[in-house]
């Protein structure tokens, strides 16, 4: 296997030419210790598309402490927002708008980002090797959070996971300082790609058209209606009236037309 | 990209300018120098390329940039002299061009060169995994539930989705009890962490953490099956090794004087914690009920552990029983409770834990209860005032060490000294004579057990441990008149007495194999050894006025029991995704032996426990879960007892005076259907259990006297069901939620002059109820429950009960809040009594204000002004309706402070 995707990319490279080729990232998204998500990167003349998978991959696959099914823990609870469409991001060169589907009770809408851009202060002596790579460490506020990435010089694209990128080279490791941290970590490259990226742009410039703000306040709507339910059949707290902060457990957690609001 | 700049340019443009035009006047030679050009390959324009600036040799950027579609790119510094701008991109080889900044703006243009070496393929990188949490941890962020309303780490948990904390401080995950509460990893109560909970701030906490699956022994993690859950609390950096504390106070208004005060005192350092806990009140709350976790310490289902619940029997107990009555009401106390706790890491290996309580209480309740009794022939009816007193003193001490040998076993020694002081005084009107009823014991509790875990793969470990226990609960009884004239056909009688001595000797031994298997698979071996000596004197003496004792024949005891049970348990747990089944086994032999008046009675017999139990997900929203189990035990002391022993004032019971092995079989099945996320969630469960051999009563019943004895009868047989309804009304933002439950038993009873009997008895549950999670200010609770009891022998007796409540919650803003709770308890119509209904609301208004840190409180209770309660129960041989006098109305203020 290896020796022929070896030899496919020699013939490759004897036609090489100056044109732009396609880089391929595979991520692992870990939003929370019980969820791994696989995101497939693609960077092609400064367009990113990044495809996050809606169905969890198995943590630790393979590995010692191999997670147990949690059958037997009335714990967890799954909330059901009926069918789950892949999440891809659409980020082209030169524009801060992005777009992003994103579903919703079971649609899958084109919800338009207008992305507020990273500063990043990559003012860090600090390297780190993550893998292969050693990595310098930069920082950027984002949308109520702090993001913390590794990158490394070596590979000089702008590129990292969901809506990330701009710094002077791929994103390895990328997380948010938080109690509960998404991390971004990167688990496979691939350059020069020849795959096609699997996604249909036709299909997704078709789909109903939501701005992010619209997006979130239904979507928290939905959310807030869950807990609501939940809350409902609680047993009662004597004289205490519960009602519960919003926290967003995703790396958006404050976006620019809440600013000012306070948290 | 959207970020295309370097990080020079992110802050605002005036302050730019001001900059700048700073360093036109001071530093014109630093002024920014744009550097800009064209990179090209081949003549075409290349995109994409990283354009970097460096100091010669350096390898850190100056600042960087991309370059466009057009190939083109812009980069601004104040660095000036010589630099490097380098031009690097995949699929071009590397471009390093010498620059030297002077004044003005640079252009520099680049051309590439197609190559390099750079094609990467499937690098798999095998990074550490960056997750800073273990496995099974939520950690969940204080300030993001902080409402500003919240004093106690309790009111904080009420706030946490997926924590329940109940009225009596219980914090349950689900439907599951968390095992403890630590403090950065440190446990002083064990389940009896309300103590923390209800009093600790919520200030210095800075993290909670939800550990799932969790085992009390550290070495067990991953390899027990548990579904144990339990919280740890983490401190913000600034309130370690600080002493921290709270004051609360309030007292009523008017006469009489309602108070509760309590002083929390805390200090929580790496090395050593602190936790200092004083509180008094005489509003009815039970300040000590959380020690009793504390007596009785040990996980029952827990590896290694043996002799949990082995305690002296009670003779002799006077607690009201209110089911689903708040027993604050009827509760006139005076608790008082000092607790000094801590714990100290001498080394990275050793841990010390003390604990200490003192508690000096006061009880009293006073009840009348009407007795009526209508079996055939036998009827008549017994009325009793009772007024009662209850002093305690309780001294406890328990002491904690916990030795690491090294990373893979672990020595832990826990050592228990209390000192249990009980007196007891009853004044009793009984069919209208007077009486003094004295109770009082001061009885001895030592327990120790030392325990070794041994963790010998990550996969699988040995638990070995051994315990020692004494206990002494000696009882003296007596009461200054005589009603048992009948029965002992003795005149001339003015006291009676029964002295008791109570005593238990326990040692135990276990060692308890657990594996996980490789498939997720459990596996559990264990082998006990129980040695328990139970000894049990009753002397009852009837003091004649002339100051003689007689003591009638069959009304003394003098037993021991002594027993070896030597047993061992098998367990395996088959997990798969879907299903889960666990079979069983419990074998063992016991050597009994009995000594009473004669000569020693011998038992061996084997106890064998087949159990199966599985779990399966039947769809993704559907759970079946189902038990069977086939019991075998054999009779406890209280069963053995050859003679009579009174129980209390009219009660006398005695036991099989004979050993027997009992067997029973029992079986539920239960279904669930959603969970709490969902609109609908109901869950339905039946069952049954039939005890091939069981106790029953034989009485010989008389207004004076009861004497009851203990027989042996075979085949009771008892189905029930429960299901749960819940559902939420989008229009009415609430859930509905529907109870039904019943039970029914079939079994024998016997009556003097009435013979066997077979009892009939059901009883149904049946409850409604809404709960409202409105947006607005305001919100409501509300609800009736339905309760039928009957008994069918040769009549039938009915009951119901109906319980109904309507709760108002009402939050101003976050930090006034106020609540009115309304309750309605009804009972039908009984002992000629017409049916009554009981009417009680309460009402709690609270302030907070944060800048002095600070909330007051005015609370009001039982409004209605209700002064007696009126409870009503049947059983299989008579109906009762008992009458409690409650804590009048009072309004009191207090006031909440933490420092």
């Amino acid at each position: 296997m290896m020796n022929k995707q070896l030899l496919f990319c020699l013939l490759l490279c004897s036609a090489w030419n100056a044109r732009a080729q396609k880089l391929h990232a595979v991520y692992d998204y870990i939003p929370s210790s019980a969820a791994t998500f696989r995101e497939h990167v693609y960077f092609e003349n400064g367009t990113r598309i990044a495809v996050r998978d809606s169905v969890p991959v198995k943590a630790d696959a393979g590995k010692e402490s191999q997670a147990n099914d949690e059958i037997s823990s009335n714990f967890t609870m799954v909330m059901d927002n009926g069918k789950n469409y892949r999440n891809i991001v659409i980020q082209k060169n030169d524009k801060k708008s992005l777009v992003e589907t994103r579903s919703l009770k079971g649609n899958n809408y084109l919800v338009t980002d207008q992305f507020p851009g990273l500063v990043w202060n990559t003012n860090y002596s600090e390297k780190d090797s993550i893998g292969k790579f050693v990595c310098r460490k930069a920082t950027a506020e984002y949308r109520g959070t702090t993001l913390i990435a590794y990158y490394t010089d070596e590979i000089p694209v702008p590129a990292g996971p969901y809506k990330f990128g701009g710094l002077p080279g791929l994103i390895v490791m990328l997380y948010n300082e938080s109690a509960n941290p998404n991390y971004w970590l990167l688990q496979e490259l691939t350059y020069p790609y020849n795959g096609n990226i699997p996604v249909n742009e036709k299909y997704i410039y078709s789909l109903p058209k939501l701005s992010l703000e619209e997006y979130v306040r239904k979507d928290e709507a939905q959310t807030e209606q869950q807990m609501r339910i939940m809350q409902s059949k609680m047993p009662v707290i004597d004289g205490v009236t519960v009602e519960r902060h919003k926290v967003r457990g995703a790396v958006e957690q404050v976006y620019e037309w809440e600013a000012g609001k306070g948290k | 990209m959207g970020s295309r700049k370097g990080k020079m340019n992110n802050a605002p443009a005036p302050f730019w300018l001001l900059l700048f035009s700073l360093w036109l006047i001071i530093f014109p030679a630093h002024a920014q120098v744009l550097i800009s050009g064209e990179v090209t390959s081949g003549g075409k324009p290349a995109g994409g390329v990283r354009v970097d600036l460096r100091k010669p040799g350096a390898s850190g950027f100056l600042g960087y940039t991309f370059t466009s579609q057009e190939g083109k790119y812009q980069l601004r510094t104040d660095q000036s002299g010589n630099l490097t701008l380098h031009f690097r991109a995949l699929g071009y080889d590397p471009l390093v061009k010498e620059i030297v900044i002077a004044q003005k703006d640079t252009v520099v243009n680049a051309q590439l060169i197609p190559g390099g070496v750079e094609q990467l393929q499937e690098v798999v990188i095998n990074a550490r995994r960056p997750y800073r949490l273990r496995k099974d941890t939520i950690e969940l962020d204080v300030k993001s539930f902080l409402r500003g309303d919240e004093r106690t780490v309790e009111d904080l948990l009420k706030k946490i989705p997926g924590l329940n904390v109940g009225t009596d401080g219980s914090i349950k995950i689900g439907e599951k009890e968390v095992e403890k509460v630590m403090v950065e990893g440190d446990d002083f109560f064990e389940k009896g962490y309300r103590l923390l909970t209800q009093n600790m701030s919520v200030r210095p906490l800075d993290k909670v953490q939800v550990l799932q699956r969790y085992s009390n022994n550290k070495h067990l993690k991953g390899i027990e099956n548990s579904d144990k859950v339990a919280l740890n609390l983490q401190l913000k950096e600034d309130s370690k090794s600080q002493w921290l504390g709270s004051l609360s106070a309030s007292g009523s208004v008017t006469e009489p004087l309602f108070y509760h005060g309590s002083i929390n005192l805390m200090n929580f350092g790496k090395r050593s914690k602190y936790y200092l806990l004083g509180t008094a009140n005489n509003n009815g709350v039970d300040a000590v009920s959380s020690i009793n976790n504390l007596l009785y310490s040990g996980q029952a289902d827990e590896p290694g552990q043996i002799g949990i619940g082995v305690m002296t029997p009670t003779l002799i107990d006077y607690t009201p029983q209110l089911p689903g009555f708040d027993y604050k009401r009827t509760n006139f106390n005076r608790d008082r409770l000092l607790s000094i706790n801590t714990i100290h890491n001498p080394s990275k290996n050793l841990k010390i834990k003390w604990l200490g309580f003192v508690n000096p209480t006061k009880k009293s309740f006073y009840r009348n209860t009407v007795q009526e009794y209508n079996i055939q022939d036998i009827q008549f009816t017994n009325t009793e005032l009772y007024e009662f007193h209850k002093k305690i003193d309780n001294y406890f001490s328990r002491l904690e060490l916990q030795y690491d040998i090294n990373a893979r076993s672990t020595f832990t020694y826990t050592g228990n000294l209390g000192s249990l002081g009980r007196h007891d005084t009853g004044d009793l009107f009984f069919n209208g004579s007077g009486t003094a009823e004295l109770t009082k014991t001061q009885g001895y509790l030592t327990n120790h057990s030392l325990t070794h875990t041994l963790k010998l793969s990550p996969r699988e470990a040995i638990v070995s441990s051994a315990r020692w226990i004494m206990q002494k609960s000696p009882l003296d009884y007596s009461i200054d008149d005589y009603y048992y004239e009948d029965l002992f056909q003795t005149g001339g009688i003015s006291n009676v007495n029964q002295h008791a001595e109570n005593n238990l000797q326990y040692i135990g031994v276990t060692s308890h194999y657990v594996r996980k298997q490789k498939g997720g698979d459990f596996m559990e071996l264990a082998f006990t050894n129980e040695y328990k000596d139970q000894e049990l004197m009753t002397d009852f003496v009837l003091l004649a006025d002339d100051g003689t004792g007689i003591r009638p024949e069959g009304f003394s005891n003098q037993l021991s029991l002594i027993t070896n049970y030597t047993r061992m348990m098998a367990k395996y747990t088959v997990k798969r995704s879907k299903w889960e089944w666990t079979p069983l086994l419990n074998a063992g032999f016991v050597h009994s032996g009995l000594r009473t008046s004669g000569p020693t009675q011998r038992r061996d017999n084997w106890l064998i426990s087949p159990g199966l139990s599985t779990k399966w997900i039947v769809y993704p929203k559907g759970k079946l879960e189902a038990q069977l189990s086939f019991n075998q035990m054999n009779t406890q002391l209280m069963e053995v007892v050859p003679n009579y022993f009174n129980t209390g004032l009219r009660n006398f019971v005695k036991g099989l005076d004979n050993m027997a092995t009992l067997s029973s079989s029992e079986g539920t099945l239960t279904y669930s259907h959603g969970n709490m996320l969902d609109k609908f969630f109901a869950s339905l469960s039946l069952g049954y259990r039939t005890m091939f051999d069981y106790i029953s009563n034989q009485s010989i019943v008389s207004p004076n006297y009861n004497l009851t004895e203990l027989v042996l009868l075979k085949d009771k047989k008892t189905q029930f069901y429960n299901a749960q309804f819940n559902y939420y009304v989008t229009p009415l933002s609430g859930n509905f939620k529907l109870d039904a439950g019943a039970e029914f038993s079939d079994y024998e009873t016997a009556i003097a002059g009435v013979g066997n009997r077979e009892i009939h008895s059901v009883s149904h549950n049946y409850g409604l109820s809404f709960k409202s999670v409105w947006r607005s200010k305001l919100n409501i609770y509300t609800g009736s429950n339905l309760q039928f009891t009957s008994f069918r022998s040769e009549s039938t007796s009915r009951l119901k009960n109906t319980y109904s409540y309507f709760n108002i919650f009402f939050k101003a803003s976050s930090d006034i809040q106020a609540s009115l709770k309304n309750e309605a308890y009804r009972f039908g119509d009984f002992l000629s009594q017409a049916p009554k209904t009981y009417y009680f609301s309460d009402f709690s208004f609270s302030y907070d204000v944060k800048k002095i840190k600070t909330r007051f409180d005015i609370s009001a209770k039982n409004l209605f002004n209700n002064r007696y309660f009126r409870n009503a129960v049947i059983t299989d041989t008579y109906r009762a309706v008992t009458e409690y006098r409650l804590l009048p109305r009072y309004i009191s203020i207090g006031l909440d402070h933490s420092f």
